[in-house]
């Protein structure tokens, strides 16, 4: 048997608008790679506002119930449009209460996605009415599921993906993951680039060692039969994202993969700011790995 | 699952080094993958500036020890070459202190999979087993197979142990090790709890390895999977290398815990463990 490279994927599923748009991208690569599509939803936890002001067991109760139920019926009401369009999809439901305390939904769901090849989350991830900053949900996901995951910006869903691919490259770990992930998104690629922008006092020998670097990487894509170019730019931009989102976006990029970095503070896990800005700034799909 | 199309692998003098050289080969030949042997030479001449007049005598002995080791590396590539025509070698200079590791993790980071060996030194340096495989482990980004100092190992991932635990490393492992298991007859999934855990927390852990089964069998793949406690006064690390055993394991898959705090690399217990008392090749992702 052939072996299938993404066998199984996880999209996540809220009550807002734009899990559609999830959606749709999901099924689109469910079904190139023949792979089993997950659509999972983290109801939220119920925290018992009730308990602490004295009001338990009143219309409270039943307010807090109801709105968590009319949370998960915008989700369910997604899914079930969604579903005769792929049949085969499969609803997870996934219980935001959980004894023994591990109630953080990116947690939850990260659980899912170690059960998965790949996962597909948008910008915000709390719903429509609190509006987490924008990108943390899914740097928690990225954080905890060790998984690539594939950040999908707000709007409609992209005409195409993974067609036109801008690789940012630099010397860490989580971006040789983030590529080595991605290689069965860039199947279907038609051109790939790998960028690294140099700082801007480099001198002409540093560039020309980034530049052989690059290619190093082009050669190893080449070994999985990808066909890539390689690009140094200077820094030169407001922030090296916004460079890297430009230049993406100048090429017609469809997809950008990236490794995701930062730094342990106490218990939790902070991204960089080229992480982060990247994340949260870019209206092109990024294939993250942390 | 992903496909390996790189397979890098330590070449080195030690006498552990055929061993870990035929098992990338049988790899490489099974996956079909291009392989690259590395050889990292330690500096020709004294890398640093000591105080006070060096003795000329240094530098030739520097340089005779670089020839010597590199031809008995070259004895032991080409014994490779018998087994794999195409493998490539790499001679490569190592960094300023002599240190193997930062080549390895830079190279690898162009490969899909790692090989190095349990140690890297016959035992004349005061060098703790795992060293080597520590740093590139948690620096390279990609996943490593290690290979113990004693034995002789033909083939990894027929009968593979996955160690499970809900984290992110060990869902790591998972992922990167998948592309070796392609000719499994079975995995084997173990998950060790603590020694007492309520009924409902245990159901809970059984429930999360049945959907890994699940994942794991949509690849293709047979699996078998346990819950055990752990038992009070044996380590993990035991216990998952007694398990091992019993299952006939040909390869243990687990997660690298483990943290870089300034200059050290702090690993996690369990993984000290595994990597100092190793009795298969392990396959370890950070």
């Amino acid at each position: 048997m052939p072996a299938r490279e993404l066998s199984t994927i996880l999209v996540h599923v809220d009550d807002t608008r734009q899990t559609a748009t999830r959606l749709a991208l999901a099924r689109g690569l469910a079904q190139r790679h023949g792979a089993r599509l997950v659509c999972a939803y983290v109801s939220p936890a119920r925290i018992a506002p009730a308990t602490l002001f004295g009001r338990t067991g009143t219309d409270w109760d039943r307010t807090i119930e109801a709105a968590l139920a009319a949370t998960e019926g915008h989700a369910r009401d997604h899914f079930a449009t969604f579903s005769p369009t792929m049949p085969a999809a499969e609803w997870l439901h996934i219980d935001g209460n959980q004894p023994g305390g591990l109630s953080d939904p990116p947690s939850l769901l990260a659980q899912a996605a170690r059960r998965a090849d790949l996962a597909i989350v948008g910008l915000t991830g709390t719903g429509e009415d609190h509006k987490d900053a924008p990108g943390r949900f899914a740097e928690g996901l990225i954080v905890e599921s060790g998984r690539p995951v594939l950040v999908v910006p707000e709007g409609g869903p992209p005409a195409s993906i993974g067609e036109t691919v801008t690789i940012a490259w630099s010397e860490r770990r989580e971006t040789a993951r983030a590529v080595a992930d991605a290689i069965p998104l860039l199947r279907q690629a038609r051109q790939v680039e790998v960028v690294e922008i140099a700082p801007p006092e480099a001198s002409p020998g540093e560039i020309a060692a980034v530049r052989q670097r690059l290619e190093s990487v082009v050669a190893f894509l080449g070994r999985h039969r990808i066909q890539a170019l390689s690009a140094v730019e200077v820094a030169a931009g407001p922030t090296l994202a916004d460079q890297l989102l430009i230049r993406a976006a100048e090429r017609g990029s469809d997809l950008i993969v990236a490794g995701a970095y930062g730094h342990a503070r106490l218990r939790e896990f902070v991204f960089g700011g080229f992480t982060h800005d990247l994340l949260s700034r870019s209206r092109i799909p990024i294939l993250a790995t942390h | 699952m992903p496909m390996i199309s790189t397979i890098l692998v330590h070449v080195d003098e030690t006498r552990h080094c055929p061993a870990r050289l035929a098992l990338a080969g049988t790899l490489a030949r099974r996956l079909e993958a291009d392989l690259v042997g590395v050889f990292v030479a330690p500096p020709a001449t004294m890398p640093l500036a000591l105080p006070g007049e060096v003795d000329p005598g240094w530098n030739d002995r520097l340089s005779r020890h670089r020839r010597t080791i590199q031809r008995q590396a070259e004895e032991h590539f080409a014994a490779l070459k018998q087994q794999v025509p195409d493998a490539v070698w790499r001679v490569e200079e190592a960094d300023g202190l002599g240190r193997p590791g930062p080549v390895l993790v830079a190279q690898g980071r162009r490969a899909d999979l790692i090989v190095v060996g349990q140690t890297e030194t016959d035992g004349a340096l005061p060098q703790g087993p795992g060293l080597l495989a520590q740093e590139v482990m948690m620096s390279a980004g990609r996943p490593v197979l290690i290979v113990p100092q004693a034995g002789r190992f033909t083939d990894v991932g027929r009968r593979p142990l996955i160690a499970w635990t809900e984290s992110r490393e060990a869902s790591r492992a998972l992922y990167d090790a998948l592309p070796l298991l392609r000719d499994a007859e079975k995995v084997h999934l173990l998950e060790i709890g603590p020694a007492r855990a309520a009924e409902e927390e245990i159901a809970r852990h059984r429930d999360g390895l049945a959907t890994l089964r699940r994942y794991i069998e949509a690849h293709g793949l047979a699996t078998a999977s346990e819950y055990l406690p752990g038992v009070p006064g044996i380590g993990d690390a035991s216990l998952i290398l007694s398990r091992a055993a019993d299952v006939g394991a040909d390869m243990l898959v687990m997660g690298g815990y483990g943290h870089s705090r300034l200059q050290e690399m702090v690993l996690g217990g369990v993984t000290r463990s595994i990597l100092s008392s190793m009795t298969l090749p392990v396959l370890i992702s950070h």
